[in-house]
């Protein structure tokens, strides 16, 4: 039922682990911006939309279901 | 002059809007909750539109000038809220068919006391997050044309309490829905053209960014608020007479409406004991908060999120549109939208640190977007491109205000006093004169304690009354009680000894200003431990039934 939830909290606690512990992102670059930053500014906004559509397709199916 | 073009259309078109609500508006449940007639498209426009505040619109670009990177994990909160309304609260809350949280919590657990305490939790988030929007209205209106701080603040306050009292909800669901697709090209058509506009060699500095320590150019610094400046060596400095004047290492402390300018090659003081922008660690995507990023991150990751799902004013939003599947869909979209529009912000941030770094000086980074336009153009392009984004921001301001004004008038007429839609109106007034009142001395507050402080409240109090009401059936009248009484108390009492207590040591001082990682789980912990001594009420089965119970979809042939 909550799995995307979790999900997302999961990926979301996990970029910040990431970033305190693999500082190197800061110095790899893509396109000239720092990859960390781009991980942060851009990269959550495609994944959340991503776990909205799934969650609200997951509870409308068992809705039906039920 | 850049204020009446850019703030008037602005006020007209809302006023306007909530005008031609009126004629279709008769009753209290007219007023709050637009009759339930919204479509989830609208009204996920509508639920951008009011969220989008002023935090978003201009702070998000100054905690970056300020803080850092790390400061972009905010948009990353907001959003990933409405995740998690659309998993926990959205469709149950509008099928439990109450118009307000406290009708929840009466309707649910059957307790007058409850619908009280909710009320007065209602006020305290409203309040606590309407007072920044006051305060960066004034600091925007203040730097683009030089008034002093409090027109700002009773020009925005009178603008918002008219329209509502005019209007109602039912205005707030249009003029919010158009002011989303305002505030959006507002923000995304000059970051554009600063974009292409700045030249190769401030895009380079952009994301490479170094420390602010000397002034590129020769650059004027005005004070709105009463600033200490540390040098760290001999600085020259010209007052407004054009007086130079070598000032040694040590403090200077610089009054309100002060002029001063900085030569070029002059080394840049430290401001209030802040990090000077671009100092080691600027550029770490984590909120370093006295050297414990990781918590100091995951703090305000956890009280945006939950906070969000608690935030009063957005959830009455749900109960606009026609069923709980709707109200799961308007989430849903809400998170699209959100998406798209947070992507910018951090361009504002970071051009902003190479271009107007002096407005840490002041304590004025959340003007870095309406400033940025200027350094670029001083021609007919620059002023335009300020007027434009200044009248984002004060779209952003008068949306966000709408909805919370609305939320506290109706706590306080509906949930406290019981009063018809006269009542509501009155109230209207006196709620934005009040916080007219609150805002005038909150100048030299940080616009994110303000921010973080509503949403912890938040976080604190309505996410575990919520979640558990709608998925717990033992939850007790007495456990929701003390739950959250327990959020409201020690969220707002861990805040105010950050703000005005000694200085604490380490992660104890992460613990106490950002206080949602203990006062969250908390709160659910009492809320579960009180019920359990507890018989839930009788109707506690039929009620959760009514809230899980998808709405009749018509049967599909061969399901």
């Amino acid at each position: 039922m909550l799995l995307p939830l979790a999900g997302l909290l999961g990926f979301l606690c996990g970029v910040a682990v990431l970033f305190r512990f693999v500082p190197a992102l800061d110095h790899l670059r893509l396109l000239g911006i720092p990859l960390s930053w781009l991980m942060l500014g851009a990269l959550p906004f495609p994944v959340m939309v991503g776990f909205a559509l799934w969650q609200l397709r997951r509870a409308e199916r068992l809705e039906d279901e039920a | 002059m850049i204020v009446a073009f850019a703030v008037l259309p602005v006020v007209l078109i809302t006023l306007l809007i909530g005008v031609r609500g009126v004629a279709a508006m008769r009753t209290t449940s007219d007023f709050l909750v637009a009759s339930r007639r919204i479509s989830p498209v609208l009204n996920s426009a509508a639920v951008s539109g009011e969220y989008l505040s002023a935090a978003s619109f201009l702070g998000v670009a100054g905690m970056v000038v300020k803080d850092g990177i790390g400061a972009l994990w905010y948009p990353v909160g907001f959003t990933a809220g409405y995740v998690a309304m659309l998993a926990l609260v959205a469709a149950p809350m509008r099928r439990s068919g109450a118009l307000t949280v406290p009708d929840f919590a009466e309707a649910r657990l059957g307790s007058s006391a409850l619908r009280r305490l909710t009320a007065i939790a209602v006020l305290v988030i409203g309040v606590v997050y309407l007072v920044p929007q006051f305060r960066t209205a004034g600091l925007v209106l203040s730097a683009v044309s030089g008034t002093p701080y409090w027109v700002g603040v009773v020009i925005a306050g009178a603008a918002v309490s008219v329209t509502l009292a005019l209007g109602g909800m039912r205005a707030a669901t249009y003029v919010q829905a158009f002011q989303f697709v305002l505030k959006l090209v507002l923000l995304v058509v000059p970051a554009i053209w600063l974009l292409a506009t700045v030249g190769a060699g401030v895009r380079h500095e952009a994301v490479h960014p170094v420390e602010f320590t000397h002034f590129a150019h020769d650059t004027p610094v005005t004070f709105e608020l009463d600033v200490t400046l540390t040098m760290r060596e001999p600085t020259p400095i010209r007052d407004a007479d054009g007086v130079s004047q070598v000032y040694p290492p040590g403090e200077l402390p610089v009054g309100t409406g002060t002029r001063l300018v900085f030569p070029a090659g002059a080394p840049v003081p430290e401001a209030n004991g802040g990090r000077l922008p671009g100092a080691p660690g600027w550029e770490r995507p984590l909120l370093d908060v006295d050297g414990y990023p990781l918590l100091g991150t995951l703090s305000v990751v956890i009280a945006t999120v939950l906070g969000t799902m608690g935030l009063p004013h957005v959830i009455m939003r749900f109960h606009t549109t026609p069923d709980g599947r709707s109200a799961r869909r308007t989430a849903a979209f809400t998170v699209c939208l959100l998406s798209v529009f947070y992507l910018v912000p951090g361009i504002y941030g970071t051009l902003g640190k190479v271009l107007v770094p002096q407005l840490y000086l002041t304590g004025a980074t959340d003007t870095a977007v309406v400033a940025l336009p200027s350094q670029v153009d001083t021609g007919g392009a620059g002023t335009t491109f300020t007027a434009l984004l200044t009248a984002g921001a004060f779209a952003a301001f008068l949306a966000t205000s709408l909805g919370l004004l609305l939320v506290i008038s109706g706590a306080t007429a509906h949930d406290l006093m019981s009063g018809g839609l006269r009542t509501l109106r009155t109230t209207v007034l006196v709620t934005a004169a009040v916080v007219v009142l609150l805002a005038l001395p909150a100048a030299p507050l940080d616009a994110d304690v303000l921010v973080t402080w509503a949403f912890t409240v938040a976080a604190a109090t309505f996410c575990p009354l919520l979640v558990l009401g709608i998925w717990w059936p033992r939850l007790t009248a007495v456990g929701a009680i003390a739950g959250v009484l327990t959020g409201l108390v020690t969220v707002s009492a861990s805040i105010l000894l950050a703000l005005f207590g000694p200085p604490l040591p380490g992660w104890l001082a992460v613990l106490v200003a950002r206080p949602a990682p203990w006062a969250v789980p908390l709160a659910f912990a009492v809320m579960i431990a009180v019920s359990s001594r507890g018989r839930p009420p009788s109707w506690a089965r039929a009620a959760m039934l009514r809230l899980h119970l998808g709405e009749r979809v018509p049967a599909q042939p061969g399901s």
